[in-house]
């Protein structure tokens, strides 16, 4: 006995069978298991390709099996797919399912037969499903070419940047129904089994869909090479690269003859099953779609524009996104298929209230679509009647947009025409996505609000005053998006009355950072009240993170520089104690430059850090630099300090503010951006009192 | 200059070598290294001569596994430095005196 590579764990053993006979007609050699031991047992077998399971297993939802199969350590290569009829499968059953990494739902109608037209479409649309998957991820046949070569339908993949669109492959089932070799098939176009028998109107709805780059099934009176006429249905969808450029088309085909000869009902069974095989694959493709799109942003406005922009034209004409609050609706996004459309919805209120029975309130508190006929459109539009103007007369729907089990906004979707139950299933899956990216981007949002307070709480809230002195400070978070910094600045009143003005960098960078330059800001200024000499409020903070390492066991360090700044008859005393920090430079009036302080103990590391002092006399118009390494760093320089003397003696006789523009500009100017912080006092006369900051 | 890491075994003695530049990129990746070889029983050498550039993000990483090492029984990490950047930092700190160096 051949071995199995498929198993199929359903109770109900008529579906079981029906599913066997249509696999193993794929070429599948299968076993039925009833059990979930005798499921888990059967998979521990790399042979087995693919895994079909019953909305339920015994008395045990899918879904613990689902789990179980994701647990095992020996991740079977199988493609797993769950298989139950429509009232087995609820639309967050099937969500469910998709996230416990189920590769595809069968809904099959009750008490189906192996000779159901439908099953063979559901599989056949399957195949195609993962075929166009496979090419997109860009390997051509790498890991299902042998899944596609044992199937028992028809399959080709044809290359529309050839010459005449030809097929570039064909399976074996192809040749068999077609009964063409396959070197008579490689390099033709499709048609050559067209011939006088064929309908030319099913023909042109063919050809014109594949020029418009549209997924098609019609059924095509075929003829083999023998001669012998058959009815092939065929399902055509275009298979699209990450740019979204069309690369193939992938061609199903599944041999009708026999339905079609049988009872004329057969053919209005086609009929229906073909149109939802069309809109499976239309659904596959517009989702497959979005979902790259809605999931590559993580801001709000941009994932609400995205979706916006991925349901017109394919939904409607006009999609607006809503969000509700509190009776007040919201519009944050709106699309219109053409320049009229969208101007009338941009002169729509941007804001408006909602009273109770309003679409829009009714649709938040759903869970599914909610049809919209003319009247109730132009209410959901705008709260009141729509005269004339384009989008007089709009039907469609408003379809919740889930998150987290919350409703975060509804999409409305409207068009000339009624929009079908397909397009709502499609508007409904398309919302869960675009629900959840919202959702994304909204927390998101939330934590990078939550690390730009932090990074304010770093900062002074207040330009800093230090008496006798005009002061100008600069801060640049280094990087991008919502990397915060570790740099702090501040200036407070110590003790005896001085000024302590202090510069650091806390090592690290994000929101543990921030928060612990806020710790550090805080610390030196309670410091500050029992302390008056720098060494002494430095040692302080080195106390409070040797104990915040003892606390955590995760080691912070922070470099400081710090200046106590007294008054004096000429202009101010600056006392310099540095801690890790490059030392400030003084400028003097002359506009001669020197770099001050001693190299002091990096805080956080050692117990006795060595914290030099060293004061300095500053006279009339004498400049203070103080900086954090984001500013040496950024200057691609051997001797970083030399180059910051440098830079400031060359702005002698420039604005306080100009030269903390330069020096900001200088730090941005090397390869390598990190945060930069710059404090630039000059004492200034007696009585006279500059404040500057940005 | 491209990032680096290994880790090689030579007669009892782990040797950590971070080549590149260490930010707050690569410093985490040091960081797994570094625990990593704290679990067996070895000596490690940490051999710093092949970095091109270290900041504070770098230098956080060095200090914690200095500090854990200190914390056991025996110490076992060295740090191997010849000059350039590295040397520039941990000057920069005054730590030149409070590490475990090998030049």
């Amino acid at each position: 006995m051949a071995v199995a590579d498929a198993l199929i764990a359903d109770a109900d053993s008529d579906r079981a069978e029906a599913m066997r006979a249509e696999l193993t007609r794929h070429g599948h050699v299968v076993e039925i298991v009833a059990d979930r031991d005798t499921l888990l047992a059967g998979i521990d077998d790399e042979r087995i390709r693919l895994l079909v399971l019953a909305p339920t297993l015994g008395a045990e939802p899918v879904a613990t099996v689902l789990t179980a199969l994701r647990a095992l350590s020996h991740a079977s290569p199988a493609v797993v797919v769950v298989a139950g009829t429509a009232e087995e499968l609820p639309a967050d059953a099937v969500r469910q399912f998709a996230e416990l990494g189920a590769a595809d739902v069968w809904e099959l109608p009750h008490a189906v037969t192996a000779a159901d037209v439908r099953l063979r479409l559901v599989l056949a649309e399957f195949y195609a499903r993962l075929q166009a998957e496979n090419v997109r991820v860009g390997g051509e046949f790498a890991i299902l070419r042998r899944a596609l070569d044992l199937t028992g339908t028809g399959f080709v993949l044809t290359d529309p940047s050839l010459d005449d669109n030809p097929i570039v492959y064909a399976n074996e089932a192809f040749t068999t129904m077609t009964g063409y070799p396959l070197d008579e098939i490689i390099g033709r176009n499709c048609r050559f089994l067209q011939r006088d028998v064929t309908d030319p109107q099913s023909i042109a709805v063919m050809r014109d869909a594949i020029r418009d780059l549209r997924p098609v099934a019609v059924t095509l009176r075929n003829v083999r090479r023998d001669g012998a006429v058959f009815d092939n249905e065929v399902h055509i969808a275009p298979v699209r690269d990450e740019r979204g450029q069309v690369v193939r088309f992938v061609g199903v085909q599944v041999d009708v003859t026999a339905h079609r000869e049988g009872r004329a009902d057969r053919l209005a069974l086609a009929e229906g099953s073909r149109r939802l095989a069309e809109a499976a694959l239309r659904r596959t493709r517009f989702l497959s779609e979005a979902s790259p799109r809605l999931d590559a942003t993580l801001d709000r406005r941009a994932a609400l524009d995205a979706l916006a922009l991925l349901a017109v034209p394919a939904l409607g004409t006009a999609c607006l996104v809503l969000s509700v609050e509190g009776g007040v609706v919201r519009r944050d996004s709106a699309a219109g298929a053409g320049a009229g459309v969208q101007e009338a919805l941009d002169a729509l209120p941007a804001v408006r209230s909602a009273e109770p029975g309003d679409p829009i309130l009714r649709a938040a508190g759903s869970v599914d679509p909610l049809p919209l006929d003319s009247a109730q459109a132009a209410l959901a539009l705008s709260g009141a009647a729509i005269d004339g103007g384009p989008l007089n007369g709009l039907h469609g729907f408003a379809v919740p947009l889930p998150a987290r089990g919350r409703t975060v906004g509804v999409l409305v979707i409207l068009g000339p025409a009624p929009l079908g139950g397909d397009d709502a299933a499609l508007a409904q899956d398309l919302a869960a996505r675009a629900g959840l990216a919202v959702d994304n981007a909204r927390l998101y949002e939330e934590q990078r609000q939550v690390a730009e307070q932090l990074q304010r709480e770093t900062l002074p809230e207040r330009p800093l005053r230090i008496p006798r002195a005009s002061v100008a400070t600069r801060y640049r978070a280094g990087g991008a998006g919502m990397r915060v910094g570790g740099d702090f600045f501040d200036a407070f009143e110590v003790r005896d009355g001085a000024s302590l003005l202090v510069i650091g960098d806390v090592t690290g960078k994000g929101a543990a950072a921030a928060a612990l330059a806020t710790i550090a800001r805080s610390t030196l200024r309670t410091a500050g009240q029992y302390e008056t000499a720098p060494s002494a409020v430095l040692r302080t903070l080195n106390v409070g993170l040797l104990r915040h390492r003892a606390e955590t066991s995760r080691g912070r360090f922070v470099s400081v520089a710090a200046a106590r700044l007294t008054e004096s008859a000429t202009g101010l005393e600056a006392t310099i104690c540095l801690a890790g920090h490059p030392p400030p430079v003084v400028q003097r009036a002359d506009g001669s430059v020197e770099v001050v302080g001693r190299g002091g103990t990096l805080l956080g590391f050692k117990d006795d850090p060595a914290l030099p002092e060293e004061t300095v006399t500053l006279g009339l118009r004498d400049r203070l630099v103080l900086f954090t390494d984001g500013l040496s760093e950024g200057i691609e320089s051997a001797d970083p300090d030399a180059t910051v003397a440098q830079l400031v003696s060359g702005h002698h006789r420039r604005s306080l503010d100009d030269l903390a523009d330069s020096l900001l500009d200088a730090a941005g100017s090397g390869s390598r951006i990190d945060d930069v912080a710059i404090c630039v006092i000059e004492v200034t006369a007696d009585g006279e009192r500059l404040l500057r900051s940005v | 200059m491209e990032w680096t890491l290994e880790t090689t075994q030579d007669d009892g003695v782990l040797h950590v070598v971070p080549r590149g530049e260490l930010d707050l990129l690569t410093a985490p990746l040091l960081a797994r290294a570094l625990h990593e070889a704290e679990r067996h029983e070895d000596r490690i050498r940490l051999d710093l001569r092949g970095l091109s550039f270290m900041d504070s993000s770098g230098l956080a990483v060095v200090l914690e596994a200095v500090s854990r090492s200190r914390e056991r029984p025996t110490e076992r990490l060295d740090i191997l430095v010849d000059g350039g950047v590295v040397v520039r930092v941990l000057e920069l700190a005054h730590l030149m005196d409070d590490l475990p160096l090998v030049r």
